[in-house]
């Protein structure tokens, strides 16, 4: 197999320590923990439409699902958090594999309008079932993120917490990326009749990509309820599961940098154009179809190609 | 070695196939020929799983393999290729072999990524290198598909088809857009797969390429056998030259 590079793992550690390092600022740190989060559901969806070809447009409600199992297990429950920690990725991944199993059958359009009527499901769930969810009003008094005893009450202690786990995660994806796993996936994407008449179980392998997708979904979700100390069901709509979209997209899909480059790039977008804030989704739109139509590969594509042209 | 018996596949009101009933050589190449439309697809598809028959059934080695998904089919030892090329274009020749051997020898996840399997990896290069030698692609091996002849990325196909250690080999239109030089050469591909013990059955339309390979040729036509034999035989069958020809009046 592939060798191992590097260089996006590098390029991620010296960004969150110099932020680390250089960024006293609540506010900043807060944004780039937020980014964090965005950047590993952004790689997740990558694997799902960039690699394997499966369009879901709800991945909200697997953030929604873990996020809310932190919730239910800090405030209604008064847990440790890392049962939610263990728990939520469990029950993504179950929930998953039941969708998927029918839903996987789908392709194109119909994958994407049968993954939207999940995402919706969940979402109205999360409104109207208050007595489970907190209804709109959602959920306050979420306690913090604890590990081995150290409570991470900061803004810098979460953001410490969380680039820690940012950085396993980016190794662990460039692990995948180089591993057989990724051909397997791209070849499912390139021709499932291919695949299977060459043995392949195409459904099995998409339905264990979906639900560990889902999963991991699920445990940032966990570690977004416990840094924001608060969650409603209007962080988990539609917007979100499109916005995963634009990320995976403008950065560049079938790439792992894809999704984190992508996050960046659009979680700027909100802090650059403050004062449009109403015009965010014309922003997103913008910037999609001009990726589309000028820079097919995204960003992670355009500079992989210059470099070659290059070498 | 592959017996159809009585095969019928219907869509909805449409019979695609009806009693096809044939089996081919314990050993050699055969050949299945038809105008468009005839069936001969469908019956591939039928006989690798993507279709379910009907009526009647398929067996192979003497088991029944009627109604196996292609994955089962696959491991009783029978490989197919496609019409058109199934070749991801950002891979390299080599990485774009993988398709053929990870489906059959199934490597564990968790292995590879502690790197656990490293003699598992050795294996399934050393048997990439040795059949890309074999059908004469080797020295494009770490190249993408953009760059190489369309002749080559054919023969790269038979390649990958053969990793599995097939028992037969089902192929699919394999000299369509080829030149005559690109012809020849896949032919004497295809011919040295043969030698070495896989059998072979080829949908193919060019009647200059099945004369130098088939020693047996079934014709289909809307769905039915209306002819099998030798290849001169089926070619002096009345029925089959109407079929490719149509009636003198």
């Amino acid at each position: 197999m592939r060798k191992l590079n590097p260089t996006l793992f590098l390029i991620c550690a010296i960004a969150v320590v110099g932020i680390g390092f250089g960024v006293e600022n609540e506010y900043y740190l807060g944004v780039a923990t937020l980014m964090m989060i965005n950047a590993l559901n952004a790689a997740a969806f990558n694997i799902l439409l960039g690699y394997t070809g499966i369009i879901s447009m709800g991945q909200a409600a697997f953030f929604g699902i873990g996020a809310y199992i932190g919730a239910i297990v800090s405030v209604k429950l008064g847990l440790h958090p890392m049962f939610a920690v263990i728990i939520a990725p469990a029950v993504a991944f179950a929930i998953a594999w039941v969708v998927g199993y029918p839903v996987l059958k789908l392709h194109g359009h119909y994958l994407a309008m049968a993954t939207l009527g999940f995402g919706m499901i969940i979402y109205i769930f999360m409104n109207e079932f208050d007595f489970i969810t907190g209804g709109p009003s959602g959920f306050m008094g979420i306690g913090n993120f604890s590990l081995f005893g150290l409570e991470l009450d900061t803004e810098k202690a979460f953001y410490i917490f969380m680039s820690g786990f940012f950085l396993l995660s980016i190794f662990l994806y460039e692990i995948f990326d180089k591993s057989f796993l990724h051909y397997k996936l791209k070849f499912i994407k390139n021709s499932e009749s291919a695949c299977r008449s060459y043995g392949i179980n195409v459904i099995r392998t998409k339905l264990m990509v979906f639900s560990t997708v889902a999963a991991i979904t699920a445990l940032n979700g966990v570690f977004y309820t416990y840094y924001t100390h608060f969650i409603s069901p209007v962080s988990f709509s539609f917007t979100y599961s499109i916005g995963l979209l634009c990320m995976a997209i403008v950065g560049g899909l079938g790439y792992i940098s894809g999704g984190i480059i992508g996050a960046i790039t659009l979680g700027f977008i909100p802090e650059v154009f403050a004062t449009f804030e109403d015009f965010e989704m014309i922003i997103y739109g913008g910037l999609l179809a001009i990726v589309v139509m000028f820079f097919p590969g995204g960003i992670a594509g355009t500079l992989k190609k210059l470099v070659k042209k290059n070498a | 070695m592959l017996s159809i018996n009585n095969i019928g596949v219907s869509f909805g009101g449409v019979r695609a196939l009806n009693e096809v009933t044939f089996e081919t050589p314990e050993s050699g190449i055969t050949a299945l020929i038809g105008p468009n439309g005839a069936g001969k697809t469908t019956l591939f598809n039928a006989i690798t799983g993507f279709v379910d028959p009907t009526d009647g059934n398929v067996s192979f080695d003497g088991e029944n393999i009627t109604g196996n998904v292609p994955e089962n089919v696959f491991m009783h030892g029978i490989s197919r290729t496609f019409q058109n090329l199934n070749i991801i274009p950002e891979l390299t020749l080599r990485q774009n072999m993988y398709l053929g051997f990870i489906g059959k020898e199934k490597p564990s996840a968790l292995k590879t990524i502690t790197g656990m399997n490293r003699g598992y990896w050795k294996s399934a290069e050393e048997r990439i290198d040795e059949c890309m030698e074999f059908v004469n692609v080797t020295d494009y091996a770490e190249m993408t598909p953009d760059s190489i002849p369309y002749g080559v990325l054919k023969n790269f196909e038979l390649a990958r088809a053969i990793l599995s250690k097939p028992k037969m080999l089902l192929l699919d239109e394999p000299a369509a857009g080829l030149n005559l030089t690109e012809k020849e050469n896949l032919a004497e591909m295809v011919q040295k797969i043969y030698s070495k013990g896989v059998s072979i059955l080829m949908v193919e339309h060019d009647m200059q390429f099945i004369s130098s390979l088939a020693e047996y040729v079934v014709c289909l036509n809307f769905g039915e056998v209306i002819g099998k034999g030798t290849y001169q035989e089926v070619r002096e069958n009345k029925e089959v030259l109407r079929a490719y020809l149509g009636d003198d009046d």
